[in-house]
């Protein structure tokens, strides 16, 4: 039995004293949450732990990324009510009028005592009219992973300052392995941005309050992405993740540019032909990793508020954080789980440079509206069919008709994303 | 023979009743308007209420995520906006370029088929059921599968064309295989409609007409050109009227196969339209644009049947 499962074992008795405490009354609730494999299997799981302890039935309903953003707006835009929890991130931030303030709850229980350093900040958790709406329980920023076999073989190091610097060792990395410097989820539109978001060092918010990138390091940011999608594997641009990651398994990739909690259970799998062989670099560029902070919502229409905050708690408190990282590799949001030797130990090779992600990672502060039109222009430009600077000044002039939600205002403030 | 307005309101049978009375008052003209009128009060409300409000939407400023009631008056500033907005100009081109095309090959496939599958033997009934096939897939379905096949490095297509050695295409990740391909994927789902349309139109053509061409001498590819295609000129044009239309509002495979990307490569105007109004929440804007596009559509069809019923005139004053 590995060490991983008998710590799991150990906390499955922690939950339950904490459910029987939490005082929910509401017969049922219903939770939207994402369709992962994951995070979906943690929320039945313990959703079960929960009905048990307080009665409260956790009926969850699970859908693709995509579809659970557009569920949940329109849950919350027609007033269909349907959902009590919902899972979601700064891409909600059209709807965070919708939400219940949670500053008495997250008070009254010193919720947030003994979670990653900020992470309840503007910027990183979700806010409206200073009041916090969101409450984090997954985090995730993107990873570069690299095949440590390879980069030796073309004598390269794993220390990217730049995107430039990768573009650069390309050549040689492709040259030495045969293989393709770096594989990464191209199919999925928006993941693009994590390159972009990474090199782009400038402000997304004018000091007047609307949307514009600094167009000259745009650019720059731009053209590197554009430089970069031909060091891809052939016929790669419209991977999905599971084709992106495989190729990086397979070795027909040095590296991979992809969110870590989606992989690193796979590479390190007992059959994984690159168990003990591959690592996690610090992410290149001068902006900021994009970061994944899957947070609790409670609607305004919810009835039974303590009950929803008692699901929260339950579904991202501590008791249960180490379990969902071990069984369900979710990425806990809470300082104990990375000080656990035993876990930091089996995880060398990539928890230093995951966990300085975390510390340097931010949301854009931007709108759902805003972040498609910018990816999918920033595919354009990757592809060709447009140039760098003709791309950049397409998104400012329709960034120009994009109102800033104010909650994201409040965030580009507090992250330091807006101009002064 | 004319039915008497008691015939109609049922009053032969109970003569000097109420309801015989009523429709004697009414008249055949008034009673046949009353009987008409449930079936209005549902049009009206269904169709035309929801039509006059998207109108007056229009006219308004009204992001649904702001603000669950309308905002202020903007006359025709959301379809101005939308006239000169790249996305939508962009999306316009692409559209028109999905519809003739996929239009364009399921007319040609759709008829060749037809011709080969038209009769009345067993092979034929089991030939156009099955080209039936595609059509009756859910278009989600039709998407999700084709983005499977078509899968550059790993779907089957590919791996077919390099086991006779042929290097396929970046069908979905290169933007124009990937407007193609959109192209193909619509076009193969639609095409077994225009066959099934196309295969009936043949079917009731006057066989003495076909035989005694024949016995004149003329070819087959004489007897198409002369005789079969331009009597079957009307309906070809009304399902190419059908086709034109269903393309211009294609939405689902797009949703499901590309997503409107690689970047914008393959948005149409449904797509963008979709995306404004329910996943932004745009809605006065996407209303807007809804009203342009049914403004596009309808200039389509009057121009399909414009020519059709020139074309059925021209035949008749021929067959004269």
């Amino acid at each position: 039995m590995s060490r991983s499962h008998g710590f799991s074992r150990a906390l499955l008795a922690a939950p339950l004293v904490t459910f029987a405490l939490a005082g929910a009354s509401a017969d049922e609730l219903n939770f939207s949450v994402m369709e992962s494999g994951t995070y979906d299997a943690a929320a039945r799981q313990i959703g079960d732990e929960f009905e048990a302890a307080t009665g409260t039935k956790v009926v969850v309903s699970a859908f693709p990324w995509a579809v659970l953003r557009q569920n949940n707006t329109t849950d919350l835009i027609s007033g269909t009510n349907q959902y009590d929890v919902m899972s979601g991130g700064y891409y909600l931030a059209d709807v965070y009028s919708y939400f219940a303030p949670m500053d008495d709850f997250i008070a009254a229980d010193n919720y947030g005592d003994g979670m990653i350093d900020n992470l309840m900040k503007p910027g990183r958790s979700e806010f409206v009219d200073g009041k916090q709406i969101g409450i984090p329980y997954g985090i995730d920023a993107f990873g570069l992973l690299y095949n440590t076999e390879m980069l030796e073989k073309a004598g390269v190091s794993p220390d990217f300052a730049t995107w430039a610097d990768v573009a650069a060792a390309c050549p040689k990395i492709e040259e030495a392995t045969g293989a393709a410097c770096f594989s990464h989820p191209t199919g999925n539109p928006e993941q693009i941005g994590s390159f972009f978001l990474s090199s782009y060092p400038g402000t997304y918010v004018t000091a007047d309050g609307t949307y514009a990138l600094d167009e000259a390091a745009a650019v720059k940011a731009a053209e590197e992405l554009a430089a970069l999608w031909q060091y891809l594997p052939e016929k790669g641009t419209a991977m999905t993740f599971d084709e992106a990651h495989q190729v990086f398994i397979d070795g027909d990739a040095a590296m991979l540019v992809t969110w870590p909690s989606f992989v690193t259970k796979q590479l390190d799998a007992e059959d994984s032909p690159l168990k003990g062989k591959w690592g996690m670099a610090t992410f290149p560029g001068e902006g900021f990793t994009w970061l994944s902070l899957w947070q609790l919502f409670v609607p305004e229409s919810t009835e039974d508020k303590d009950a929803a905050w008692a699901w929260a708690k339950a579904y991202a408190g501590p008791e249960n954080a180490t379990r969902n990282l071990v069984e369900h590799n979710i990425g806990s949001v809470w300082k104990a789980t990375y000080e656990d030797e035993a876990l930091a130990a089996e995880r060398a090779h990539f928890w230093p440079a995951l966990t300085a992600g975390f510390a340097r990672a931010k949301n854009p502060p931007l709108s759902g509206e805003a972040q498609d039109f910018l990816t999918n222009t920033l595919q354009d430009v990757a592809n060709g069919r447009t140039s760098a600077a003709d791309g950049i000044a397409s998104i400012n002039a329709a960034w120009a008709n994009i109102p800033v939600p104010s909650a994201m205002l409040e965030a580009a403030k507090g992250s330091g994303l807006q101009a002064e | 023979m004319a039915r008497s307005s008691s015939q109609l309101t049922g009053g032969e049978g109970l003569p000097g009743g109420p309801i015989a009375r009523a429709g004697e008052r009414l008249g055949e003209r008034g009673a046949l308007a009353l009987f008409l009128v449930p079936a209005l009060a549902v049009i009206a409300v269904a169709q035309f209420y929801p039509l006059v409000e998207s109108i007056i939407i229009t006219t308004h400023d009204w992001t649904l995520a702001r603000s669950p009631v309308m905002g202020r008056f903007v006359g025709l500033d959301n379809y101005a906006r939308a006239l000169t907005d790249p996305q939508f100009v962009g999306s316009t081109g692409f559209t028109l370029l999905l519809a003739v095309g996929s239009t364009v090959i399921s007319l040609a496939f759709g008829l060749g088929l037809a011709l080969l599958t038209v009769g009345e033997g067993f092979h034929f009934r089991l030939s156009r059921t099955l080209l039936m096939l595609p059509m009756v897939i859910a278009p989600v379905a039709v998407g999700t599968m084709w983005r499977m096949i078509l899968a550059a490095r790993v779907g089957p297509l590919n791996q077919a064309l390099a086991g006779i050695g042929i290097d396929g295409p970046n069908w979905l990740g290169d933007p124009n295989w990937a407007a193609a391909s959109v192209i193909i994927v619509d076009a193969w789902q639609w095409t077994p409609f225009v066959t099934i349309v196309m295969a009936a139109a043949l079917a009731s053509l006057p066989a003495d007409v076909l035989r005694a061409a024949e016995v004149d001498g003329a070819g087959r590819w004489t007897i198409f050109r002369r005789i079969v295609f331009p009597m079957i000129l009307p309906v070809f044009l009304l399902v190419a009227m059908f086709r034109a239309i269903d393309a211009l509002m294609t939405l689902d495979i797009i949703f499901t196969t590309t997503g409107g990307g690689p970047g914008f490569a393959t948005q149409t105007l449904s797509f963008w339209i979709y995306q404004q109004g329910l996943r932004y929440f745009n809605i006065s804007y996407a209303a807007a644009a809804s009203w342009i596009l049914l403004a596009g559509c309808l200039v389509v069809a009057a121009g399909f049947l414009v020519w059709r019923s020139r074309i059925s005139g021209w035949q008749r004053e021929r067959g004269a």
